[in-house]
């Protein structure tokens, strides 16, 4: 899926563009994806803890007879972990990780809509006084008295720098 | 009477509008001694108009009307002709219609 | 235009998973919660195509098919349901309300998006690819025209996969012509075909400038499809649908089109049911079609075009070229000797084309030529891949139906279980010997590369090989065949010297390359080894700096600089050759090993010569394994490396804290709770287990909370995130659809000697 990946960052370019973007919640913020790297989305089901693994990416799941890993934004995000609600989804994406196009299951509390956006009104995340790391941070948009973040999904799947759980 | 006409068709020429390529088609060859059709390039065709246009060329032949296309087939509509297998036995008549082939033989 | 769909489904994960892959391919959606919604937003617009649930609240998806086909504003709408169960009078109900057709639930959405999308990446892309294959296998054994005529091919398609051109569908029908060229040069490699390439590669090049654009894109399927290797059959398909099909939204023309993708394809319309234009109803069907088709698939297939509208319908099905024996007999090309090797290994070849398909006789057996080899039946390897999906799905279930009956008081049930449990891994096993063939097969086939490279290279090679009769799975031995056409055009391009500099450095002019195979345990390791200038670190350094891969000056271990080499974008040729091709480097090679689970060792040592060793798993698919509880997971541990187990009493478990060994008949263990060590966090059991396993000579305990039983396990890779986790090897599926991880022995044995050498210390 190289060049989807191409694709995406073609639209990036071209920031005027309206794109195609799934909206989400974690911990009452809202956050977008491309809905081109978004593959299905699933209720929740039974998880298998990878024993070892950083709290990040700590568990796999049965996907289609696939074995994917179920991976969370809110630790990269370092924001605080809540229960998981009848409204929990796992959102599918496809990613590039070092070349090889694949599957990762991303934990939402809940899953908003599919709408579109310009991100010519997003910014930059400010330097300071962000709560979130702001290199894990593509942009925000300014939405309906509300800010939509655009994970930088590249940058938090290759940041291998986060505190590993110690067995 | 007139006796000659240019008919530009609708870009819709799918079953969801047949009826109206229908009737304008016979209309026409009802009241015209020779008719051109004129189809877009961008139309949206299917079997449906293929039909049509055959049943029509029949009828024009029989009473001795000329019927042909303002320019050959493009687009959709040939991409049809070509994945319907209509041409696949066609005659000169039919390659001359459809495609403005003509022969020198 | 966009085409705009419906999508009408009570599940918000469904309906958003369906939004966003037809979003993604360019068509527009409207969501609809139930089928009164459906509906009210049909009344509002038309839609091209309408995919629904069956099973909702306040207007279920046969109501609302029924109604929406009374709509006048949506007249032909296609109506796909989709639906969990393959229950035929659903299908059947469905239809009659007026559906079109129906997705299996879950539904790939990709499924949809192919179903009405010509365009398709992932097809040039195959393409491409089976035409570097196919360079390769033609320049290794020596049909040099076939290798440079599929090179300018490649030249075109490498345009398009670049994006920079199109795949119209004349080029798809320029490549399908310049396909045909290429079998024929493999025939008759020595005739005159000079001017028709040229007439070939005008057209490619014209083609792929964009100059024509018509007829159909679903053609380009059949280069790919034509791979499968059974003998074509030709077909007469008749058939005429009901009048009312356009209304109901069938569209003949796709029917076709999955025909076209079959093979070689002749479609006729029949027009001659079409009545007078006065008597015309616009909306209906009069057309028939009569469709010569060759293709390597059966009637059953055949029949499945039609599926769906098959009781409505009139079609006929009969075989033009006759009696396809019920066990096809597929020439052994591989044996004969006036032929060696390289018809087989030229598979991305198509089948003949239509006239000649229809008169060669379909058993081979009759062409004394190849006769010699008849008394075995070749089954085509695809067929075989087929029995070894199956038997892993078999091995699935019968794992569950195990579960269920260790749950049961049925004794019948129990018996019946382990029946099938001993049946099942005999034919498990019966699997794995069919598909064992050994290593020689793959190193037979570098002698002529070998020769051929001596002579494009101008170096002296003497190519030497041991281990032959080490064997290995089929389908590894094929997917490591490319991989080592790699390794050892490596070898020859860049790690021997040529004669002068040999002689110079006190070498035998002739440079040697080694190829070996043994087994030890569940691995194979393949190796290839030159005696030539070894590796230029400080060139690698120079590439890995200029390519970004490392910072200048960066420190960095020997091996972890060797393995540089394999990452994309590494390519030590400095000028593209023949031999090392386009953008095909080392980083292929470890992409093809790491699929099959194996791993890459390099040593080099300067002036003496590089090793490149490939470890491969014996098999891909299939372990035996003991499934074990560790609190709330379930693990396997693979069986190949279990010596015993052993319970250990309470009073054990208490007297072996603050301990790492445990003695065993007189010899102290090491051991490792599991528990601990994945920090379950959960009370351990009453009777603690002992499983003692061992990698050749070192051995170490895992206490587990129980012993499950003995699992066959299917194999999944684990994904690159979970890289950093050695503990485990891979996953795999069990019966019930949860996900339990294969211990990696090796590591955690190591882990324990680690930690008896910490206490040891300590002491």
């Amino acid at each position: 899926m190289s060049d989807l990946a191409l694709k995406t960052k073609a639209v990036h370019d071209t920031t005027a563009e309206k794109i195609e973007v799934l909206t989400f919640e974690i911990g009452g913020e809202t956050f977008a994806l491309e809905a081109a790297i978004v593959r299905e989305i699933l209720d929740l089901m039974p998880e298998a803890i990878v024993p070892g693994s950083r709290p990040f990416v700590n568990a796999v799941i049965n996907f289609r007879g696939k074995v994917i890993p179920l991976a969370d934004i809110r630790v990269a995000m370092g924001m605080p972990m809540t229960a998981t609600t009848i409204d929990s989804r796992i959102v599918v994406v496809e990613l590039d990780l070092d070349g090889t196009p694949s599957l990762v299951g991303l934990r939402a509390d809940r899953v908003n809509e599919v709408t579109s956006l310009s991100k010519a009104g997003g910014e930059p995340p400010p330097r300071v006084g962000l709560k979130w790391p702001p290199q894990f941070i593509e942009c925000l948009i300014h939405r309906e008295g509300t800010f939509v973040i655009f994970p930088d999904l590249e940058a938090i799947f290759a940041s291998k720098g986060h505190t590993r759980q110690q067995a | 009477m007139e006796t000659s006409t240019v008919i530009r068709m609708h870009p819709n020429l799918c079953v969801s509008d047949a009826h109206a390529s229908y009737s304008i088609i016979s209309e026409s060859i009802r009241g015209f001694s020779s008719i051109k059709l004129s189809i877009p390039h961008d139309a949206t065709v299917d079997l449906s108009f293929l039909q049509i246009i055959e049943a029509a060329r029949l009828r024009a032949n029989e009473q001795g009307k000329s019927l042909s296309l303002l320019e050959p087939a493009s687009g959709e509509l040939r991409r049809v002709l070509d994945r319907s297998g209509l041409m696949t036995a066609a005659t000169i008549s039919d390659r001359s219609f459809w495609l403005h082939e003509e022969t020198t033989q | 235009m966009t085409a705009s769909i419906l999508t009408v489904d009570d599940s918000v994960s469904v309906r958003m998973t369906t939004r966003i892959a037809l979003t993604g391919a360019g068509y527009k959606v409207t969501e609809a919660v139930d089928g009164l919604d459906g509906l009210n937003k049909a009344r509002a617009t038309r839609f091209d195509l309408v995919v629904t649930d069956l099973n909702m609240p306040n207007m279920d998806g046969l109501r609302m098919i029924e109604e929406l086909r009374r709509l006048p504003n949506q007249i032909g709408v296609p109506i796909l349901f989709l639906t969990t169960e393959s229950d035929a009078t659903l299908k059947g109900r469905a239809k009659a309300a007026g559906a079109t057709g129906w997705l299996v639930k879950p539904f790939e959405p990709d499924q949809l998006i192919r179903e009405h999308r010509l365009d398709d990446r992932a097809l040039v892309d195959a393409v491409f690819r089976a035409l570097h294959t196919l360079k390769g296998s033609g320049a290794m054994f020596g049909f040099d025209r076939l290798a440079a005529f599929t090179h300018h091919c490649e030249t075109a398609f490498d345009r398009v996969r670049k994006g920079l051109a199109e795949a119209t569908p004349g080029l798809v029908s320029a490549v399908l012509e310049a396909r045909d060229h290429m079998r024929a040069l493999v025939e008759d490699p020595s005739g005159d075909h000079a001017a028709e390439e040229r007439y070939l590669l005008e057209r490619l090049e014209a083609a792929v400038s964009g100059a024509a654009a018509t007829s159909v894109a679903s053609i380009s399927e059949t280069p790919i499809k034509a791979a499968a290797s059974t003998m074509p059959t030709t077909w007469r398909i008749k058939f005429s649908l009901p009048e009312n099909s356009f209304v109901n939204g069938t569209n003949p023309l796709s029917f076709l089109d999955e025909l076209r993708a079959m093979g070689e394809c002749r479609v006729l319309l029949d027009k001659s049911a079409l009545p007078p234009l006065e008597k015309l109803e616009p909306t209906a069907l009069y057309f028939h079609w009569e469709v010569t088709l060759t293709t390597d698939r059966g009637r059953a297939d055949i029949e499945d075009v039609f599926l769906f509208v098959m009781d409505d319908m009139t079609l006929e099905i009969a075989a033009l070229s006759s009696d396809t024996p019920s066990v096809e007999v597929v020439p052994s090309v591989t044996e004969n000797a006036d032929m060696p090797t390289p018809v087989v290994t030229v598979a991305p070849l198509p089948e003949p084309s239509a006239p000649e398909a229809a008169t060669r006789p379909v058993t081979d057996a009759a062409d004394p030529k190849l006769r010699r080899k008849a008394e075995s039946v070749r089954v085509p390897a695809e067929r075989l891949d087929e029995l070894m999906d199956r038997v892993g799905e078999l091995v699935i279930v019968q794992s569950r139906l195990q579960q269920i009956a260790a749950n049961s008081a049925d004794i019948g049930l129990r018996t019946v279980s382990e029946e099938m449990e001993r049946l099942c891994s005999e034919l498990r096993v019966t699997m794995m010997v069919l598909r064992m063939v050994p290593v020689a097969t793959l190193f037979d086939r570098y002698r002529r590369l070998v020769h051929d490279l001596q002579r494009d290279t101008g170096k002296k090679i003497e190519l030497s090989t041991d281990g032959e009769s080490t064997e290995m799975d089929k389908t590894v031995i094929e997917r490591l065949a490319d991989p080592l056409v790699h390794l050892v055009r490596n070898a020859a391009d860049h790690g021997l010297e040529d004669g002068d500099a040999r002689r110079a450095s006190g070498k035998p002019e002739a440079g040697s390359i080694r190829l070996s195979a043994r087994q030890t345990g569940g691995e194979v390791i393949i190796s290839v080894t030159d005696d030539g200038r070894g590796i230029d670190r400080a060139r690698v350094r120079a590439k890995a700096e200029a390519a970004g891969l490392i910072q200048p000056g960066a420190t960095i271990a020997d091996q972890d600089l060797l393995q540089l080499i394999f990452q994309p974008g590494f390519s030590t040729a400095s000028s593209v050759t023949n031999l090392s091709g386009r953008g095909v480097g080392m980083d292929v090679v470890k992409k093809a090993i790491e699929s099959l689970h194996g791993s890459i060792d390099l040593t080099s040592r300067p002036g003496e010569g590089s090793t490149v060793s490939l470890r491969i798993p014996l098999t891909l698919a299939i372990i035996d394994g003991l499934l074990v509880r560790v609190g709330e997971g379930h693990y396997v541990i693979p069986l190949p490396a279990v010596e015993e187990c052993i319970e250990i009493s309470q009073e054990e478990d208490l007297r072996s804290r603050g301990r790492a060994f445990l003695s065993l008949r007189d010899t102290l263990v090491p051991f490792i709770r599991l528990r601990e060590l994945f920090a379950t966090g959960t009370k351990p059991d009453l009777y603690q287990k002992m499983v003692v396993v061992s990698t050749g000579e070192e051995r170490v305990g895992l206490i587990v909370d129980q012993i499950i039983g003995h699992h066959q396990t299917v194999i999944k890779s684990m994904s690159k995130l979970h890289d950093d986790v050695t503990t485990f090897s891979g996953a795999t599926i069990l019966g019930d659809g949860s996900v339990a991880l294969i211990l990696d022995v090796g590591n955690l044995v190591s882990l324990g000697q680690e930690q008896e050498a910490q206490l040891r210390a300590i002491a």
